[in-house]
């Protein structure tokens, strides 16, 4: 692992945008930074602009605005091509083609090629290699289709919600060979997800979407070490509503999840929220509507500090 | 197309991986195999379509001159003895092949560019876009016009020799059995039977995938880019039908005026494009000026414009110069969008 | 060989967890001085964590002094907190057996016996009466 001596991020955008056709911004001002060898999960709400952002990752699209450095390119290049691997949600595969066409498809376009990786993903999940991919089930294909990713031994995997239509065993066993090659290669990973839990002990770090913005980006520990839960007696005491995330009031008691790993005056009791808490608090809060702070600051709100780290 | 593009596999930085399972060097690797891979079922239809259109062609052939061969032995060959009772049945069998000829293999070799630009080009890139395939191939480590030289090469490879074949034969059959034959009538410039000879199948096809392919990368959709391809093809094969008189420059003849005749006849098995009548005075008249007028009777002369047997070749060869420039126009269009998509 | 069982939804962190269960480990001796860790990469291909934090908690208990990385080797435990006292056939464990049976004797039940250990591991350990602080580090006896 390499996960401190990184010279250069994995990812590094600053005030990168993309508008599809029309008017409509996918993604507008985005900065953020993804050190090298992390695994960053990329959460937010359907059409926060996840898929967009690892599309311009992948050299799939051109931003409209801004920049994008991928392992230190500024744009495409053929030795990128060979260093980024890309699932996206749809995982398309050639429907004519078997499993062993598609390993095959992996192997003769790919110079780094890795048959044994690739092959025992595959075959943990018993598939047969003469079988039509068009004859496969959703979670069977998501596996060849991580093969395929897996075998290309990229540096950087970017993944878009892979694990969506795999069971619970396939689910854990793919994302321990996932975890398997950043222990091996020091990979970085980008995997975007719906299910919270499913990122909970796979993440270090965070990209928080919102409304093709980024809401919170940076280093998972410093992000939890940020932010408190507070629980109370409604009207006992003033909350720091300018801090204050998201503000829950049952019955008499307030539940407030707030932005400052200062302790916090007043007759709360404060824990550390788990990675659920925190996402589902800020998902349940759009930006605009959030108490006591603008859009701009929301923007910033945990920059990087990785050289204190 | 160079042939590092098609038996390369992507190349750079292979020093560090391994390069798989040592394997005899003549099987194709990289981009040619998946382009092979992909193009399975158009090799294997390609392949039973120009064996199927073979047999029916010699079919033809032999049938023809066999019935040839008795109608000579028997001294039926000359046309003045065909209503005799032996020779009747024969002529009838050669009439026979020869209308097989004329009413189906001509529109079939007619229509297969528009087939083949519908189901082969119209598909090869909007299926990708539809299926989203088209990523999985840009996340590998080729660059995608590196991919489609391999996939729009083999495609062509494969197609257009099996064309160019069925086009030689079905010119060899029109050649000898048919306007050669002894019961053979099919001018070369007919509408149907122009576009079923020589350089024109080959031509058309050509451009139909090229076409093809281009409404694909633009729409997208499978079923529409089929349909377009389809509605554009019939379209062009129309325009084209009404330009290719001025392709070549015409004969201007004119001969003295005989009533009996009726105006300007043109030579046999040439292509008249326009005629009429000249006036005492000199003038031309267009063909239908003499109806309803007495000064017909008193022409000088009858006049027509005409595409002579020579100038078929020509023509072709304007026709085909013309084709090829489109597809590699609508090629480069395809091939500037595909790698200006990604990055 | 130690294998991790990590719970997701328990509150505490993977990291945590994985510190605990080695100390546990340790402590019950199933893990001896000289004995191998598994690699960060056998450990997150079983359990699907993250190979960071599992890295992070051999740190802290290289830092505790318990464990030593060999470069090239794998990670080696130093030092062990299994006490003789505790052991299978220590004096200690026989004097609480004898106890147990003389409880179920008496016709206390399982929950009963698990009710009364608590609240006396509570009185004792909550009033400091006990003869010595549990400090977690033990005699340097394997």
């Amino acid at each position: 692992m390499t996960s401190e001596a990184d010279s250069r991020p994995a990812v590094e955008a600053v005030g990168l945008g993309k508008r599809y056709r029309g008017d409509r911004w996918a993604l507008r001002d985005c900065s953020f930074t993804v050190p090298a060898g992390r695994i960053c999960g990329v959460v937010g709400a359907n059409g926060a602009g996840k898929s967009t952002l690892l599309t311009l990752a992948a050299r799939l699209i051109k931003p409209t605005a801004g920049e994008l450095r991928v392992l230190g390119e500024p744009s495409g290049t053929p030795e990128l091509r060979t260093r980024v691997a890309y699932v996206t949600q749809e995982k398309p595969l050639y429907p004519s083609f078997t499993v062993a066409d598609t390993l095959r498809l992996g192997r003769e376009l790919n110079p780094r090629w890795d048959e044994d990786v690739a092959q025992k993903v595959v075959n943990l999940g018993e598939l047969d290699h003469r079988a039509k991919i068009g004859s496969l089930s959703g979670g069977q294909r998501t596996r060849v289709a991580l093969a395929v990713a897996l075998g290309k031994r990229a540096d950087l995997l970017l993944l878009d919600e892979p694990m969506a239509d795999l069971d619970p065993l396939a689910r854990h066993e793919l994302m321990g060979a996932l975890m398997a090659e950043a222990a091996d290669r020091g990979t970085t990973i980008l995997i975007s997800s719906h299910i919270l839990p499913e990122l909970d002990g796979v993440i270090d770090h965070l990209l928080l979407m919102q409304s093709g913005r980024i809401r919170l980006a940076g280093d998972l520990e410093e992000i939890l070490d940020g932010h408190q839960l507070l629980t109370g007696a409604a009207g006992a005491a003033q909350l720091p509503d300018e801090l204050a995330v998201e503000k829950r009031v049952r019955g008499r008691q307030v539940t407030a999840l707030i932005r400052t790993g200062e302790a916090v005056a007043g007759p709360w009791e404060a824990t550390r929220p788990s990675l659920e808490e925190l996402l589902l608090a800020y998902l349940r809060t759009p930006i605009a509507d959030r108490p006591g702070t603008t859009t701009r600051t929301a923007g910033s709100a945990e920059p990087d500090r990785e050289a204190a780290a | 197309m160079s042939t590092s593009l098609l038996s390369g596999r992507a190349a750079q930085g292979s020093a560090d991986g391994p390069a798989g399972p040592t394997r005899p060097a003549r099987r194709p690797t990289g981009l040619l195999w998946l382009a092979l891979r992909q193009s399975r079922s158009a090799i294997r239809v390609t392949a039973a379509l120009l064996v199927l259109a073979t047999v029916v062609l010699l079919t033809i052939h032999f049938v023809v001159q066999d019935r040839a061969g008795v109608m000579e032995q028997r001294g039926c060959l000359d046309s003045s003895f065909w209503g005799e009772r032996q020779c009747w049945p024969l002529i009838q069998r050669i009439e026979l092949a020869a209308r097989a000829f004329t009413d189906l293999v001509q529109p079939a070799v007619f229509a297969l560019p528009v087939v083949l630009g519908m189901f082969l080009g119209g598909p090869l890139l909007a299926q990708e876009y539809e299926r989203g395939t088209i990523r999985l191939v840009l996340a590998q480590s080729v660059a995608p016009r590196r991919w489609l030289a391999a996939r729009l090469a083999v495609a062509g490879l494969v197609v257009l020799p099996a064309v160019g074949v069925l086009s030689l034969l079905t010119t060899w059959v029109w050649w000898t059995d048919v306007i050669h034959g002894p019961a053979g009538f099919d001018p070369p410039f007919q509408t149907s039977t122009y576009p079923a000879l020589g350089l024109a199948p080959f031509a058309w096809s050509l451009f139909g995938l090229a076409l093809g392919v281009l409404v694909g990368e633009l729409v997208r959709r499978t079923v529409t880019a089929v349909l377009v391809s389809g509605v554009l093809m019939v379209i062009a094969s129309v325009v084209m039908r009404l330009v290719r008189p001025y392709l070549w420059p015409v004969v201007d003849a004119v001969v003295p005026y005989d009533e009996s005749m009726g105006g300007f006849m043109q030579p046999t098995n040439a292509w008249l494009v326009e005629r009429g009548i000249v006036l005492p005075d000199g003038t031309r008249a267009p063909d239908g000026y003499c109806v309803a007028s007495y000064e017909c009777d008193e022409a000088v002369g009858a006049w027509g414009h005409y595409h002579p047997v020579s100038h078929f070749v020509p023509i072709q060869l304007v026709e085909t110069g013309i084709l090829v420039v489109l597809a590699v126009i609508a090629l480069a269009v395809v091939f500037r969008r595909i790698a200006r998509a990604s990055g | 060989m130690i294998e991790y069982r990590i719970e997701r939804r328990s509150g505490v962190s993977t990291y945590q967890q994985i510190v605990q269960q080695t100390k546990q480990a340790l402590r019950l001796g199933m893990l001896q001085p000289g004995d191998k860790l598994p690699t960060a990469r056998e450990v997150v291909e079983q359990t699907a964590i993250n190979p960071n934090t599992v890295l992070k908690a051999y740190r802290e208990l290289e830092r505790e002094g318990l464990v030593e990385p060999r470069p090239g080797l794998g990670t080696f435990v130093r030092r062990s907190l299994a006490r003789p006292e505790a052991a299978a056939d220590g004096p200690l464990r026989a004097g609480l057996v004898g106890w147990v049976d003389e409880a179920r004797e008496a016709g206390l039940d399982r929950e009963d016996i698990d009710a009364l250990m608590a609240s006396v591991l509570e009185q004792r350990f909550e009033t400091g009466v006990a003869p010595a602080a549990p400090n977690k580090e033990g005699g340097g006896t394997a």
